[in-house]
């Protein structure tokens, strides 16, 4: 059993999940689109994550990025260490890919930064 | 002496929208932005804003998309200069950067946002302590200059601009302590809370408060009041989010509503002096783009209006807050004019309605029941013929 809290519109329903071998059952939701998201939150939440990667050679110091794609919870935390850890040289572009894969996820830039001084 | 039809003080979303608008009215505009152009959506880099150009945009792809669009009209002048005064007879002066000038204007839009409340009115601060800062400077730290406020930090205040510094911090390597809440409720929605705190572990402490800070020269542990007693958190950085404030410092001349300190605007965002503008942060503390940018694009239009023909409308009526309520905007609705009211209520109900009566008491307006939170404005679409006299406006349980 889980419990999660709806976060569909502002009532913020509490909501139960559950499953046997066959089924989800889900109980608290007012409205269907409560259960939609209990399903959602019970078997695979996702979300969309955003960050500032470091640069190297740019007129500013940080470029912010976003995630090609939601992605799990449980990666958040471990994506968001390993991005402290590294940095982009500059020029970066708005929509560009930063890195290919890290943690299995493409990361892009939601800005652009150019190069120092020109 | 320069002149321009519209002046615009501040390039944040309020700002650019006006500026957009007005020069969609073939009005000759001038944007003043001592720093870069986008305001708070420069730190803002969560995704989640931008109706206007399609949403699910974050800040800076905003901005990007807005700077582009000024970059379109010729008739938008942006100068780099600071306004140090704006005098009722709508001359501007600005100083610094691209230079010191003074313009007389025709209409003059305040869009120049709002300040965060400062830390020594939300918790004791010993004199010369270091490691204190508001929310927008930690978010100004690690956006725009990627550094770090501290190792581990607590965060006073629970509303949307606490729980997005929460997020940052706890994404970008500082730990943060807990999240500290004076009211009973987070002031932010169930989203903001699940993302920011559930998700990420980061713990929230209701009905509780900072009662002093420990620590020589910098802070080293914070002091709080909880329900269960007092607890010492361990932290260097204590991060104040305790809402923002309009800033109205440029415009000492308009009047302020009695009821709930804001600044007394028709529909169309114009002060008792006619000519004069203020949207946005400016305003009341009215999230982070979307509603700011809409605000700006309402009084951009009527501004580039005034200033080619003079009029507006002058009869209007007051709307009135109840108790209940924190603010109406605008606090005077103009008549035959429908316009969008924005409602922000002091507490949180689980089917309530924004309800609007007339001087006897008899309802106006009900809206359809629904989850009202605290920290999100209500919005009710009001017809011309809807207001036709001085209304209360009251929120209410519906069982």
């Amino acid at each position: 059993m889980k419990e999660i809290r709806c976060t569909e519109c502002e009532r913020g329903c509490l909501l139960r999940a559950d499953s046997d071998l066959y089924e989800i059952s889900v109980s608290g939701n007012e409205c269907p689109r409560g259960r939609e998201h209990a399903i959602r939150e019970y078997t695979n939440p996702v979300r969309e994550v955003t960050f500032n990667v470091r640069v190297r050679g740019g007129k500013a110091p940080v470029v912010p990025a976003r995630t090609a794609r939601p992605i799990a919870v449980a990666k958040i935390l471990p994506l968001a260490r390993l991005l402290t850890k590294l940095s982009a040289s500059a020029p970066i572009k708005e929509g560009q890919t930063l890195f290919e894969s890290l943690l299995g996820e493409r990361i892009i830039s939601t800005s652009s930064v150019e190069k120092e001084g020109i | 002496m320069r002149t321009a039809d519209v002046f615009i003080i501040g390039g944040g979303p309020a700002g650019m929208a006006a500026a957009v608008a007005a020069a969609g009215r073939a009005a000759n505009v001038v944007l003043a932005e001592p720093f870069a152009l986008g305001g708070r959506l420069l730190t803002h880099i969560e995704g989640g804003v931008g109706r206007r150009y399609g949403g699910g945009l974050t800040g800076p792809e905003y901005v990007s998309r807005a700077v582009r669009e000024l970059s379109t009209r010729r008739n938008i002048r942006i100068l780099r200069s600071a306004v140090v005064r704006v005098g009722s007879d709508l001359t501007v002066e600005t100083a610094g950067g691209a230079g010191s000038f003074i313009y007389k204007a025709k209409a003059v839009v305040l869009a120049c946002g709002g300040r965060d409340v400062p830390p020594q009115e939300c918790f004791p601060v010993p004199a010369g302590m270091s490691g204190i800062v508001t929310a927008s400077d930690a978010l100004a730290a690690h956006c725009l200059f990627g550094k770090r406020v501290g190792r581990r930090a607590v965060i006073v205040g629970a509303g949307g601009d606490g729980l997005t510094a929460a997020r940052r911090l706890a994404l970008e390597g500082t730990d943060v302590a807990c999240v500290i809440e004076r009211r009973e409720f987070p002031g932010a929605g169930a989203r903001m809370r699940q993302e920011c705190l559930d998700d990420l572990h980061v713990p929230c402490l209701t009905s509780s408060s900072v009662i002093g800070l420990t620590g020589e020269g910098r802070v080293s542990g914070a002091r709080v009041k909880t329900p269960e007693g007092e607890k010492t958190f361990r932290c260097d950085v204590v991060v104040c989010a305790a809402g923002r404030r309009p800033d109205l410092s440029l415009l000492p001349f308009v009047s302020r509503s009695a009821d709930c300190g804001i600044a007394v605007t028709d529909s169309s965002f114009m002060t008792n002096v006619p000519g004069v503008f203020v949207v946005g942060g400016a305003l009341h503390s009215c999230g982070i783009c979307d509603r700011a940018a809409e605000e700006g694009a309402i009084a951009g239009t009527a501004a580039a209006e005034y200033a080619a023909s003079g009029a507006f409308g002058r009869k209007a009526y007051w709307l009135k807050p109840a108790h209940e309520l924190r603010y109406v905007i605008p606090v005077r609705f103009t008549a035959g004019r429908g316009a969008e009211i924005c409602v922000r209520t002091a507490g949180n109900y689980k089917r309530g309605s924004i309800v609007l009566r007339d001087h006897g008491g008899n309802v106006v307006k009900r809206t359809d029941p629904g989850p009202i939170n605290a920290g999100r404005e209500v919005r009710v679409r009001l017809a011309a013929d809807e207001v036709a006299t001085n209304l209360f406006v009251g929120a209410e349980e519906t069982e």
